[in-house]
């Protein structure tokens, strides 16, 4: 059984009297444990195929199952839930509370759960450790550098220890030699048994995936394994 | 880390907001409770000096015709015949339920004496009490105290040209002059006031009173009800209650007290939207906070709980430093407003009062803005990203 499952997903956004499709009859099965790149040129829906996943945007038809769960058939605070539990987000932007240090920051996602203060901050600094960043977590994120400040973003993805990591650009606005921790790190998690979805624009990233989905208007182009041979093309 | 942390962090990041909040907050409650300070210290002024303002309840014999006089204006040639009260029946006063609300009992005697052929009102009064009800009076020389003593209207005074330490013979008896009542404009200035007993057995009235002042303390105190309950106990009276007085004091208070109640309402509703106007701006200022706050699995409630709790803690502040501002403000306040008369006093329920209504009002302005905040799609307000 698939971790992912996604049967005829399609996404359109409406402007007044346009509309613009994001996503066609999509349909993507995606197994526990895959690194999976998806590439596409602007526009093409990437970003929006990870927003459906990480339950932040429905689909206008179609259905997303997750580790078994219709999530879209879950009511909005039963969604917030599921995001807390199951998904971990990495964004481009790093989207860390510039008021909260590294520490913290980490620790937002387990704020409203009911672990002790001693168990939150326990997780949060084994989390910053694993990531490399034992001697910064006191640091507020603008006294951090971007790839450390990517670091913290993954820790606190991952410190609720959510099934499917997406991550969306993570290395979009960082130099080569911090892109590429960054991609060893993942690269790591991955090993160790992590789900990820990753978009991306950077052709160099493709080494790292053993999946990757081509997106051209909203459709897979193109779906490949981690050697390029295409094992399956929906136009 | 708790929600608790991220609110404070928060608050402290945007320190100006918040102490612009505080502010706006502050004056808001500074001026509710200064009004309501100002309006409660002159209201127990005017009581106490109500209180000082003489008889607000008359007892007299009760009289089957109606009365021929007006505004001092007597019908010539018509004459009644006063009938007198038992001095004793006084003390059934001390049996009605609202004993507690009477402050002075003036018993009057008042009778037409003798003096150098002419008929002049001679008024029996009893020294310890007379002289407190009437404190507008100003006497040269002193109140008669007992014996035979005199104290003279100004009328009068004029009339025998009289001088403090003169003796006067009233229906034959020599009586000392010890003071001389200026000019009040009533009928005072026709009057010789002795001490009651002495008035009594001149008059040929003993144990007897024409007429009795009940200075009653007002403030809230049921006047109609007073009436009822004299009338009650001394049977064969008329008990007046001299309501003009009460109600125009009352009236004027009244006034007072609702235009500040306005004041007040109108400076909470300005308060309550800047509060509204900046956690609007608050909220889409952090638009992309919240979004990530949703993201990571933060619920609605969630939302609300920071937003709200923000409010709370700015609110709560502003309740206790405008409270401490309003009681400094009235300080200052009401000796300009006053002449330095009334005098503040610490009222615990309106300290508590200011500090809830700062945190009700600041938590109803902050709904709104905290509804829109707890309502915001992750995705909307991502899409920044």
């Amino acid at each position: 059984m698939s971790l992912i499952e996604l049967k005829q997903v399609n996404k359109r956004y409406h402007n007044g009297a346009d509309c613009v499709t994001a996503l066609q009859e999509l349909n993507l099965a995606v197994n526990e444990g895959t690194f999976l790149g998806v590439m596409g040129p602007s526009g093409s829906g990437k970003s929006t195929l990870l927003s459906v996943l990480g339950c932040l945007t429905s689909p206008s038809s179609g259905t997303v199952w997750i580790d078994e769960i219709d999530v879209y058939g879950l009511s909005q605070e039963k969604q917030a839930d599921f995001r807390r539990e199951y998904l971990g987000f990495i964004f481009q932007s790093h989207n860390l509370i510039p008021y909260l240090n590294a520490l913290e920051n980490v620790m937002l996602p387990l704020a409203v759960s009911k672990l002790s203060s001693a168990e939150k901050r326990e997780r949060a600094c084994n989390m910053l450790k694993r990531v490399g960043l034992p001697d910064r977590m006191l640091h507020l994120p603008q006294q951090l550098s971007g790839g450390e400040q990517e670091r913290v973003a993954i820790a606190r993805s991952l410190v609720n220890n959510p099934p499917l990591l997406l991550a969306d650009e993570p290395t979009g606005s960082l130099d080569s030699a911090t892109s590429l921790q960054v991609m060893n790190l993942l690269s790591e998690l991955h090993r160790e048994g992590q789900t990820i979805i990753m978009v991306t624009h950077n052709r160099e990233n493709l080494k790292w995936f053993d999946r990757t989905i081509y997106l051209r208007d909203g459709m897979i182009e193109k779906d490949s394994d981690g050697d390029g041979r295409s094992f399956s093309k929906a136009v | 880390m708790r929600l608790e942390h991220i609110v404070l962090h928060n608050l402290r990041r945007r320190k100006g907001r918040a102490i612009f909040l505080v502010i706006g907050l502050l004056i808001g409650v500074a001026t509710v409770v200064t009004l309501l300070s100002l309006t409660d210290a002159m209201g127990q002024r005017a009581q106490h000096e109500l209180e000082n303002f003489g008889a607000n309840i008359i007892i007299t014999p009760r009289s089957d015709a109606l009365a021929l006089n007006y505004g001092g204006i007597q019908l010539a040639g018509v004459n009644l015949v006063a009938k007198e009260l038992e001095q004793s029946s006084l003390a059934n006063i001390d049996d009605i339920p609202n004993r507690r609300n009477v402050a002075m009992i003036a018993p009057k005697v008042l009778g037409a004496v003798e003096v150098d052929g002419q008929r002049i009102m001679l008024m029996g009064v009893d020294p310890a009490v007379e002289f407190k009800l009437k404190r507008w009076w100003s006497i040269a020389g002193r109140p008669v105290e007992q014996g035979h003593e005199l104290l003279v209207g100004d009328a009068v005074v004029k009339r025998f040209n009289l001088n403090m330490g003169d003796t006067l013979k009233v229906n034959g008896q020599d009586f000392n002059v010890v003071g001389l009542l200026a000019k009040t404009g009533s009928q005072d200035d026709q009057l010789l006031i002795a001490p009651l007993d002495v008035a009594q057995a001149s008059l040929g009235k003993t144990g007897q009173v024409s007429m009795v002042e009940i200075a009653a303390l007002c403030h809230d105190c049921p006047v109609d009800d007073m009436v009822n309950q004299l009338q009650t106990v001394l049977p064969g009276t008329d008990v007046q209650a001299v309501q003009q007085v009460v109600k125009t004091r009352m009236h004027a208070l009244g006034q007072f007290r609702l235009f500040a109640w306005g004041v007040a309402v109108t400076v909470v509703i300005i308060g309550a939207l800047l509060v509204f106007v900046t956690m609007m701006g608050a909220i889409s200022e952090r638009t992309r906070e919240i979004g990530i706050f949703r993201a990571i699995g933060y619920r609605r409630r969630h939302i609300l709980h920071l937003v709200l709790m923000e409010a709370t803690i700015v609110s709560a502040l502003a309740g206790v430093l405008g409270y401490l501002t309003g009681v400094a403000a009235t300080l200052v306040a009401l000796p300009l407003l006053d002449g330095g008369k009334a005098s503040w006093h610490w009222n615990p329920t309106l300290a508590v009062i200011a500090v809830f209504a700062a945190i009700l009002v600041g938590l109803l302005a902050s709904l709104q803005p905290a509804f829109r905040a707890s309502r915001l799609e992750p995705s909307e307000a991502l899409r920044a990203l």
